[in-house]
């Protein structure tokens, strides 16, 4: 547990001055903060009714006190960032705007590292990664939602899942570090092997504050379908439509050389390694498919795909991963570096090798599942992985009732790997509705 | 509801053309909904974002350090007027670092111009310090100009021109093979008062045969295989 403080009030609502470590995941994110680019996701639901602003703001004032971890600023200390808890005014509820994901500044304004937008029927919450993943935002967000339609007088409806019931305590294990919980110090792993250098889309960069977003909404019992078909889960099936399509990408490309496609997907430790904590507690695996060992049919990267995830998504070599990272983070002589050094060696690290490791993000969150009684207030669910780091696209999955919905998120002009993306899912007979930003 | 003709996928009321190939929408059984909400906002969103610390840090260091020879070189070394080479050297370094942590978004070629000139400028207070005339007209400048307008060419060459490595192969040793030539000239009049070259004349015709070479293989797939398989790429 991170938690340095000397106590909690009643409601578990940290006392002024408290801090929190960063935990294993969230220390990257931080370093990666450039004045363009800032690791923020957001998530978003479609109500079946237009959203009213100052409920909205009760709503969120209220809810976020339950959260704890996700009430707080970042600073920086001498050899590592803490969270603080934040007391300043706010986060306010805004208009949304048509390009998401901004940068999240760590010193300007109130310095919230959260933020909540509506748009007629649909809200949007945005967080800053290192505050949690996804798991985290969801419970976050949901509880917002929950509480603004109790707030709107639908009443009918408890807590449960994701949606947390605010009027109680913030208990202790949704703010541990659960990385440190599954991972005992001393203990010797091999490291991961590093997998090759992955193929790099070649795109235009879009300028500063552009976010080019494709929603594809499509039934998930078709996907489903599909995917059984090829003798896959759906996550595995989409895995190998992105391959297929960054495949096609580099092949017209026309380079010489061609590079493997790998595809960096964070996994949820919490299935493996029970915890509730509403941090980060993920992992990363590389499905990858190498073009250099020859042309590779759909059906053949579904194969590699399928191969590929159940030899590494297990509780073995995931805990390997997370381990060899904690050992890192435990080593006394890594703790007494400045934060600047520390800082330059992360940043030249993820630059260098892990950004080049993988040709896009891709995340599946799975079927949401809510409150009995609250399905009939929310129309549809959306998840963005927000702005990638490098000029790629970052594709985020989420299927709510019967409605699946895949998002992409760009800084690039071309939509060439969308286009393939979804003109494979098509081809397989699914039916397919775009949204986009783009003009 | 309207389904792009090459993409296959149904799109939103509100769309145009396909955000996927671009293809514009033409339905004439879909009558236009000027009521229909856009699934996104119109309106572009612009956070506030701290200033460039790094660009404040290196601008505040090189006017300390110029302030501190000044004032050094006023009341306590004051024999001969070093603090102006100083003064010159971190100019030239504050312009060398401007692309890196001060501004952003002009192009190269500005940044480059940027670049010769502060070289030109730090030449010309060395000739001031030094008493020592005619040596920055006729060597300094000339060979200043030569290396801007080498790396300016590069420049352009790499914006422009598609990548590719024997494209890049030919840029580089065009380059290298007229910059030596220039070179050698703005040599051989400041030290002889004419021009004969020498060592350029091997350079350049090396990099001519190379170059030759390299739009040979450009233009042959036949020979571009050849290669590769004989140095197994």
């Amino acid at each position: 547990m991170a938690r340095k403080d000397s106590g909690t009030t009643k409601k578990g609502i940290l006392k002024s001055q408290a801090w929190y470590k960063l935990d294993l995941t969230a220390i990257v994110f931080p370093t990666l903060q450039r004045r363009d680019f800032s690791s923020v996701y957001r998530m978003s639901v479609l109500l079946h009714e237009q959203v009213d602003p100052e409920l909205l703001q009760q709503a969120f004032d209220k809810a976020l006190e339950r959260f704890p971890t996700y009430k707080v600023a970042i600073r920086s200390g001498l050899f590592w960032r803490y969270f603080e808890q934040n007391n300043k005014p706010g986060p306010y509820v805004q208009k949304d705007v048509k390009n998401p994901c901004q940068p999240m500044s760590f010193r300007m304004g109130s310095r919230y590292l959260v933020r909540l937008y509506y748009y007629e029927n649909r809200i949007s919450f945005e967080a800053h990664h290192c505050l949690g993943d996804g798991t985290g935002g969801m419970a976050v967000f949901l509880t917002i939602v929950a509480t603004y339609l109790h707030l709107k007088g639908y009443n009918d409806f408890g807590t449960g899942g994701y949606v947390k019931d605010i009027t109680e305590e913030s208990p202790q294990s949704e703010m541990e570090d659960a990385y440190m919980r599954y991972t005992k110090p001393g203990t010797k792993v091999t490291k991961p092997p590093r997998g090759p250098e992955a193929y790099r889309v070649l795109g235009t960069k879009e300028p500063f504050y552009t976010l080019n977003i494709i929603d594809g909404i499509m039934p998930a019992g078709e996907v489903k379908t599909v995917a059984k078909k090829y003798g896959a889960t759906v996550t595995e099936y989409f895995n190998a439509v992105l391959l297929d399509s960054l495949l096609r990408k580099q092949k017209k490309e026309g380079k010489h050389r061609m590079k493997p496609v790998a595809l960096a997907m964070p996994v949820n430790l919490r299935q493996f390694y029970p915890s509730d904590t509403l941090r980060n507690f993920i992992t990363m695996v590389y499905p990858c498919v190498d073009p250099n060992l020859g042309e590779y049919t759909f059906e053949e990267i579904v194969k590699q795909v399928h191969n590929y995830m159940k030899y590494f998504i297990n509780e073995k070599f995931l805990g390997r991963d997370v381990t060899a990272n904690a050992s890192i983070q435990r080593n006394p002589l890594i703790k007494i570096v400045p934060l600047g050094i520390k800082d330059l060696v992360v940043k030249t690290f993820y630059t260098k090798v892990q950004d080049r490791s993988s040709s896009a993000g891709l995340t599946n969150m799975g079927k949401l599942t809510l409150p009995k009684g609250m399905e009939k207030y929310i129309a549809r669910v959306d998840i963005n992985m927000g702005q990638p780091f490098s000029c790629r696209t970052n594709c985020a999955i989420i299927s709510y009732n019967d409605i699946l919905t895949v998002n992409f998120a760009s800084s690039i002009k071309e939509a060439d790997v969308e286009r393939w993306f979804f003109r494979r899912l098509v081809k397989d007979g699914i039916h397919v509705k775009i949204e986009s930003n783009r003009e | 509801m309207s389904y792009c003709v090459h993409c296959g996928v149904e799109l939103d009321k509100t769309a145009k053309k396909c955000p996927l190939c671009s293809t514009p929408v033409y339905d004439p059984s879909e009558i236009p909904d000027p009521e229909a909400v856009a699934p996104f906002p119109s309106e572009k969103g612009q956070v506030e974002m701290p200033k460039r610390d790094i660009g404040i840090l290196i601008s505040s260091l090189v006017l300390a350090i110029s302030g501190t020879c000044v004032l050094l070189n006023l009341f306590a070394y004051d024999s001969y007027p070093w603090s102006i080479a100083v003064i010159g050297g971190c100019v030239m370094l504050w312009i060398f670092l401007l692309p890196t942590y001060i501004t952003k978004n002009v192009p190269v070629y500005v940044y480059l111009f940027l670049d010769g000139g502060a070289v030109l400028l730090y030449l010309w207070l060395i000739e001031r310090m030094t008493d020592t005339d005619g040596w920055l007209l006729i060597v300094g400048i000339p060979i200043v100009i030569a290396t801007t307008l080498a790396a300016e060419v590069l420049a352009v060459c790499r914006n422009v021109i598609k990548h590719h490595i024997l494209s890049t192969i030919i840029e580089i040793v065009s380059t290298i093979g007229v910059y030596v030539v220039l070179l050698e000239c703005i040599i051989d009049y400041a030290l002889h008062g004419a021009v004969k070259l020498s060592y350029s004349a091997v350079v350049a015709v090396v990099m001519v045969v190379i170059d030759v070479a390299a739009v040979t293989i450009m233009g042959s797939k036949k020979m571009r295989a050849v290669l590769r398989k004989r140095l197994h790429l």
